[in-house]
């Protein structure tokens, strides 16, 4: 499909959504103003300490969950076989849970980053209830029971007039619309990803486009597998642990460099991309820094290119091993991600550029204290420590004002990850398994006043072998896959206006299959309206797919929406 | 912790002291003579580590009065990057006539705790 027929096809399909689109969401909105309810105003605290117990009833199983404050802002969903729990806000480490027994295996506590997620593998007998009263979550694990909340394969929000839009949308479809979970990315966050897409904004819509070839019918087989989300909001970044990425794991830590006595005790734990735990080890070092890092001083850091790319290189490395009897296969990947180039690396000194880090430092990090040499550690670490106060906060606001300065300037990284398999679980059974392939070059406009420090273009590719992906034509099975992926992105923003243009060409491989190509686009606009109000618009297109019928089709999507945060401003 | 004990050659010249910070981090640091009671200090040398002036600076009294004083040196610490899992090494090697002197170089490492961290060491000077 050219250009041409790519806007030709984009604008009659967002004009067509921008009406009713906009009828629905007004009315949604009406609704929730009259309940008097917001989506994101009762939220756990974080730190809350909560607490949970178990209780085996007549009905089955249940758990309960209680918190200080109300949990009305949980999401919940189903994920493979497994009953997965958000609650924003909230901090796993201060829960206690002594969740075990009777026909309730594989419970897992997560923190993801500013939320808690509770994971449950589900026994086949038993089908997961919640229902949520003030600060108390009750899941019920038994007989299906009218009127209360059961998880779906779609994200739940726990807001009353929230799941009134979602059921109007399956309404309206009459087919229900699965997340692709499996699709998405490891690092993402499930429930936060699909919170946040959800729950401010209006339902997409499906556009019946005089270039659609395929028909309505076509469009809502195309829709089960192909959410509109995947249309906005493109990972364009090069994954940090590429190994991770390439496993499909979010580890829940992560051994950072430089930090060798966390080596031995670091471990993975969390769900691959069918919905599995996996156990297993996750290290995640610069090899450079850790072994030679007291040598690299910050002058050789900045006279030595070669000083600076070893620096800079990370090398990741996971093994995970399923944690059920299904499951006894082990996998293996190491992945590298070296940084070419960095023209906002923080420890590069350049004492005549505004936001320059070390120069901010040079200016405030003085001290006029005297130690003595007559104290000893212990007295050391006292008689400094009141200094060291004062200190941290011109610390951090010089490396704030740095991030602010240097968010979008020129860099280009570049990953590998290659990956190996043991379907028995013996070492003498790894093959080859795949690997992946990223780089993005950013783009700063450096010199160009107008754009400089408002502005970032980032391309990016990523090349994937051998990739396992939901088999659309038969549900619970996958298929394997050689994925290419090319995007391009331009964001522009301030605190008060943002915008973001995304473009990305898909071509998917399957084994023994068909070539699928097609191009996504989407555009997303900001405005502040107070401090804490931003008003959203974005719409995406995805064009040239094909359904099971071989036949192209275009999908679009527009939503709008308040947010509390900033969605598309780029600047931290 | 035992006092570092460095020995200089009473016949020798005036002897120096250079420092150098790894992992990349950043520094500001001050240099100071200390008399026999760990009193009335005198500073040596100061600055960062980030500039082109050379971290190296030469104890600018007689040999001969050095004996059984102390040397210390701090530095403030910084990560310009931030975050967890940061380290820091403060290095502290002592030269006399070109040579490396004998105890030396001394070395202070471990995880930055505290970003910054205001890092101390010290010496005490022996005759020999």
């Amino acid at each position: 499909m050219n250009k041409k027929q790519h806007l030709g096809t984009l604008l009659p399909g967002v004009l067509t959504l921008v009406l009713p689109a906009i009828v629905i969401a007004q009315s949604s909105q009406q609704d929730r103003t009259t309940a008097g309810t917001k989506v994101t105003e009762t939220r756990a605290q974080p730190g809350i300490p909560a607490s949970s117990s178990r209780d085996d009833t007549a009905r089955g199983l249940s758990v309960t969950v209680s918190a200080e404050r109300s949990l009305s802002d949980y999401v919940s969903y189903r994920s493979g076989k497994h009953l997965v729990i958000i609650i924003p806000q909230a901090n796993a480490t201060a829960m206690r849970w002594t969740l075990s027994g009777r026909g309730l295996v594989d419970v897992h506590i997560e923190q993801r980053g500013d939320d808690a997620a509770l994971l449950f593998n589900i026994p086949p007998d038993l089908e997961p209830r919640i229902q949520q009263q003030l600060n108390r979550l009750e899941i019920f694990f038994g007989p299906s029971e009218p009127g209360s909340i059961s998880p779906t394969n779609e994200p739940e929000i726990s807001d009353g007039s929230l799941k009134q839009v979602n059921r109007s949308s399956r309404e309206t479809n009459t087919s229900p619309k699965e997340p692709d979970l499996s699709r998405k990315q490891p690092g993402d966050i499930p429930g936060l990803l699909f919170k946040k897409k959800i729950a401010h904004a209006v339902q997409p819509l499906l556009s019946d486009s005089p270039v659609s070839q395929g028909g309505l019918s076509s469009l809502l087989e195309a829709f089960k597998t192909n959410t509109t989300a995947d249309a906005l909001n493109l990972d364009l970044s090069v994954p940090e642990s590429p190994a991770f990425t390439v496993l499909g794991v979010t580890p829940l830590t992560v051994v950072r460099p430089g930090s060798p006595r966390e080596f031995s005790s670091t471990l993975l734990n969390g769900l691959d991309n069918d919905g599995n735990f996996q156990n297993g080890l996750a290290i995640d070092t610069a090899p450079y820094m850790l072994f030679n890092g007291e040598n690299v001083t910050i002058r050789d850091y900045n006279d030595q290119y070669l000083t600076r790319l070893l620096a800079r290189t990370q090398f990741s490395f996971a093994t995970t091993k399923g944690a059920s009897k299904d499951d006894l296969s082990t996998r293996l990947a190491m992945g590298l991600n070296l940084t070419l180039w960095d023209k906002g690396d923080p420890r590069v000194y350049r004492p005549h550029r505004p936001g320059d880090v070390l120069q901010c430092f040079v200016d405030n990090l003085s001290t006029t204290i005297i130690i003595p040499p007559t104290l000893s550690d212990d007295q050391v670490e006292k008689f400094v420590a009141s200094e060291q106060k004062r200190l941290k906060p011109l610390a951090d606001q010089c490396r704030a004002e740095g991030r602010k300065v240097n968010w979008n300037r020129s860099s280009w990284t570049i990953a590998y990850a290659p990956s190996w398999i043991s379907k028995t679980g013996q070492s003498s059974g790894f093959k080859w398994n795949g690997g992946a392939f990223w780089t993005s070059v950013a783009y700063g406009f450096e010199g160009m006043p107008s754009l400089e420090k408002v502005a970032q273009l980032i391309f990016h590719a990523r090349y994937r072998t051998r990739e396992q992906v939901p088999d659309p034509k038969n549900k619970g099975q996958f298929l394997t896959q050689n994925a290419t992926f090319i995007g391009a992105r331009f964001r522009a923003g301030s605190p008060k206006f943002a915008l973001n243009l995304e473009d990305a060409f898909v071509r998917n491989s399957p084994l023994n299959g068909k070539l699928d190509s097609s191009n996504r686009f989407s555009l997303g606009v900001e405005t502040r309206l107070t401090d804490n109000l931003y008003f959203v618009v974005s719409t995406g297109a995805n064009i040239g797919r094909r359904d099971s019928r071989n036949k192209g089709f275009v999908l679009t999507s527009f939503k709008y929406g308040f947010n509390k945060k900033s969605q598309f401003n780029p600047q931290p | 912790m035992a006092d570092n004990i460095l020995r200089i050659s009473q016949t020798g010249d005036q002897p120096e002291i250079e420092l150098a910070f790894g992992f990349a981090q950043f520094a500001q640091y001050r240099i100071f003579l200390w008399d026999v009671s760990g009193k009335n200090p005198t500073e040596i040398g100061h600055g960062v580590n980030v500039d082109t002036v050379p971290d190296k600076f030469t104890i600018n009294e007689p040999v001969a009065s050095l004996n059984n004083r102390f040397i210390t040196w701090q530095a403030v610490i910084a990560s310009p990057s931030g975050g967890p899992g940061q380290q820091y090494s403060m290095k502290a090697s002592f030269t006399q006539n070109g040579i490396n002197c004998p105890n030396g170089p001394f070395r202070k490492q471990g995880p930055l705790d505290t970003d910054p961290k205001i890092a101390f060491d010290k010496a005490l000077l022996q005759l020999v």
